[in-house]
């Protein structure tokens, strides 16, 4: 029995973007190769948001020993508990360097899906701001692109994903085609009005904007707050790729989608210019297969796309395909994250929020928007939320017996913490072996975000307020990006504005590696746009024949 | 909690609180003249008040009550409790699936645990 080999279009990688890719090249009637380098995943079985704690071995600890030493980087990410840990790879067989006193963690999900199940689902456009920050300020290389080229696939892909939200008329966060928003709790409440009263519209308090159901949509069902999203969504509610893009390209009959295939090189035919498939080893028998295809989709994630492509060697690209500018690999960012202030709201101690809101509240970048801070460049925003603590307060309350045991029966008091997300310049000493550092921008932006969040929350009525400035290496906001960037120039970038790589017109990457900047704002809606826009693109180059 | 401390905690912590329980018993002996399990209520109670009373002033002091006995003790009990079906479900009414959210809600659970 032979088996095909060739298709239409290949994507790499089953996740955020390449679940994007497969559902639109698919539903443009091409035969499409989804090559997933991870195992399948079984909703029925994997996912474990409704298990209760005392169903697991160690109460939703995890396995402590086991975790340390086979998973000591992607056990740093808070998703990756006793439920979740199963979605983090094993670090002991997914090895990587990185710079003696500079760590990178490196959180990764190697299965169908990919990270798209267990991320933070916070969705946020990226404005004009972001897209002319590089040409104003000199980092990085000015983006191909401006917000009017993306905005109308921001749309595209938010009707279909579900984003719920409040507009805010904010230019440099635009609106989006949103769900009704999730509400306020009443302690969050208390704190927008005090910092509208003295902040105005300049520092704005609104709820998360984010990839959870406020209503029933495409047929996917309305979040009913049970709170563990990470260990997955039976009912479809937050948008994954497992959730939502793969049953779409599924039902067009025209994708194929194969696990355990790991994607060593990208093949290039000197003869015809143009790249003609990939090597795939199994990573279950260790078997090769060429697959070939017209077009090539790199959804890999940042680091993974950018691998293959400098795996990918010939004579004619020595240093890796679509590394002739000598910038593949090069400008690694992730958002800087940890600086903020936390508090207590005073009083509404006969109120709490019932139901597991899967949501926190969101302050929009406000430095660096209309004027200039003298210390930094870019800007920050900031996530966060209210709440009142359960009984893990009682382990550091004195006491014992009934009295305390009744005691833990309510609530402690409202407390808030608001925690920024930094913006991170595009600078070509961060590489991937990986070597990565924050730079003195990064590091005064956080000093800045402690201070500013102390500010807000005191305009907010909040006591007892505490600020802090985190040491967190770079890796762990999960947001790394860059290492393939978009550009005018192919003496400078990867890609060209339409994320096809320069030196090879057939192949596209989609995922992180195409960010020419950072911005604050969380990116994974900013790489659906873009893989939507390219698979558009794509469509129409090989129907009139350009590729 | 016999699970925690077979499997999750390092040996030196497990064997560090093993050796709690022993200085517990000692305590109650030099002060009560008997093991712990032997003492009344008021003497038992009067010898953990003394142990809570050690982990806090470690605490107002500044200093980490991470390893004191009693802090472990108190955490896996409190952990322990809290994190199983009697904890969750009926000393905290916990519900699995809310169905919805409320923000602001004066809801109080009632004599039976169940949501007004």
């Amino acid at each position: 029995m032979s088996r095909q080999t060739t298709y239409d279009a290949i994507v790499v990688g089953s996740g955020m973007s390449g679940g994007w890719a497969a559902k639109e090249l698919s539903e443009a009637g091409l035969n499409t190769l989804v090559l997933e380098a991870g195992r399948n995943i079984d909703p029925n079985t994997d996912y474990t948001e409704h298990e209760p704690t005392w169903s697991f071995r160690y109460r939703g600890l995890g396995d402590r020993k086991t975790l340390a030493e086979r998973q000591p980087v992607q056990r740093t990410c808070y998703a990756c508990d006793e439920g979740a840990s199963k979605f983090f790879v094993d670090d002991t067989e997914n090895p990587y360097t990185t710079v003696e006193g500079k760590p990178f963690l490196w959180i990764r999900g190697r299965h169908v899906g990919g990270r798209s199940i267990m991320w933070a689902r916070q969705t946020y456009r990226l404005s004009d701001l972001d897209f002319e920050a590089n040409a104003k300020d000199g980092f990085g290389t000015d983006w191909p692109i401006r917000y009017d080229d993306i905005a109308p696939w921001y749309d595209y892909v938010e009707r279909f994903v579900g984003v719920s939200g409040e507009k805010l008329g904010l230019p440099q966060l635009p609106d989006g085609q949103f769900l009704p928003p999730m509400p306020l709790n009443c302690a969050e409440s208390v704190v927008q009005g005090g910092m509208e009263r003295a902040f105005g519209r300049e520092r704005i308090l609104t709820i998360g904007r984010t990839a959870v159901l406020t209503e029933p949509h495409n047929g996917r069902a309305a979040c009913h707050y049970c709170g563990p999203c990470h260990r997955g969504c039976t009912e479809r509610s937050y948008f994954s790729s497992l959730n939502a893009t793969l049953p779409a390209a599924d039902a067009t009959g025209r994708m194929t989608l194969r696990p355990n295939s790991v994607v060593a090189e990208v093949l290039y035919d000197e003869s015809r210019d143009r790249a003609r498939g990939v090597r795939v080893i199994d990573a279950i028998t260790m078997e090769e297969t060429e697959y070939e295809a017209r077009i090539l989709f790199l959804c890999a994630s940042a680091l993974e796309s950018t691998r293959i492509l400098l795996n990918s060697t010939t004579n004619r690209f020595p240093a890796g395909l679509g590394n002739s500018s000598g910038e593949l690999g090069k400008n690694l960012m992730d958002h800087s994250m940890g600086g903020g202030a936390r508090g207590i709201v005073p009083g509404l101690l006969d109120r709490d929020a019932y139901g597991r809101r899967p949501n926190g509240v969101y302050v929009p970048r406000f430095r660096n928007v209309n004027d200039q801070h003298p210390d930094f460049l870019r800007g920050y925003a900031f996530q966060g939320g209210a709440g009142r603590p359960g009984w893990n307060r009682g382990v550091d309350m004195p006491g014992f017996g009934a009295d305390f045991k009744h005691s833990l029966r309510d609530p402690g008091p409202w407390n808030i913490t608001f925690y920024g997300f930094g913006e991170c310049l595009p600078r070509s000493s961060n590489y991937v072996a990986i070597h990565c550092e924050w730079s003195d921008n990064e590091r005064t932006m956080l000093e800045d975000m402690a201070v500013t969040a102390a500010e807000m929350l005191e305009a907010g009525g909040v006591r007892n307020i505490e600020t802090f400035v985190e040491d967190n290496p770079p890796g762990l906001t999960i947001h790394e990006m860059g290492t393939a960037r978009m550009g005018r120039d192919p003496n400078t970038s990867v890609l060209n504005g339409f994320n096809q790589v320069h030196d090879a017109r057939n192949v596209f990457v989609t995922d992180g590696a195409c960010m020419a900047s950072s911005g604050n704002q969380n990116p994974s809606i900013t790489y659906m746009a873009l893989t939507a826009r390219a698979c558009s693109f794509a469509v129409d180059q090989l129907n009139s024949r350009e590729l | 909690m016999d699970i925690l401390l077979a499997e999750w905690l390092d040996d030196e912590d497990r064997d560090s609180f093993v050796r709690g329980l022993v200085l517990v018993d000692i305590r109650a002996s030099d002060t009560y003249g008997a093991r712990f399990t032997k003492l009344s209520k008021d003497q038992q109670n009067a010898l953990l008040a003394s142990l809570d009373a050690e982990v806090t002033a470690l605490q107002e002091a500044g200093l980490s009550a991470d390893d004191h006995f009693f802090r472990r003790m108190k955490w896996f009990t409190v952990y322990g409790y809290y994190t199983s079906e009697i904890g969750a479900t009926e000393e905290l009414a916990q519900v699995i699936i809310p169905g919805r959210y409320d923000p602001c809600t004066t809801a109080r659970r009632d004599a039976s645990g169940r949501w007004e």
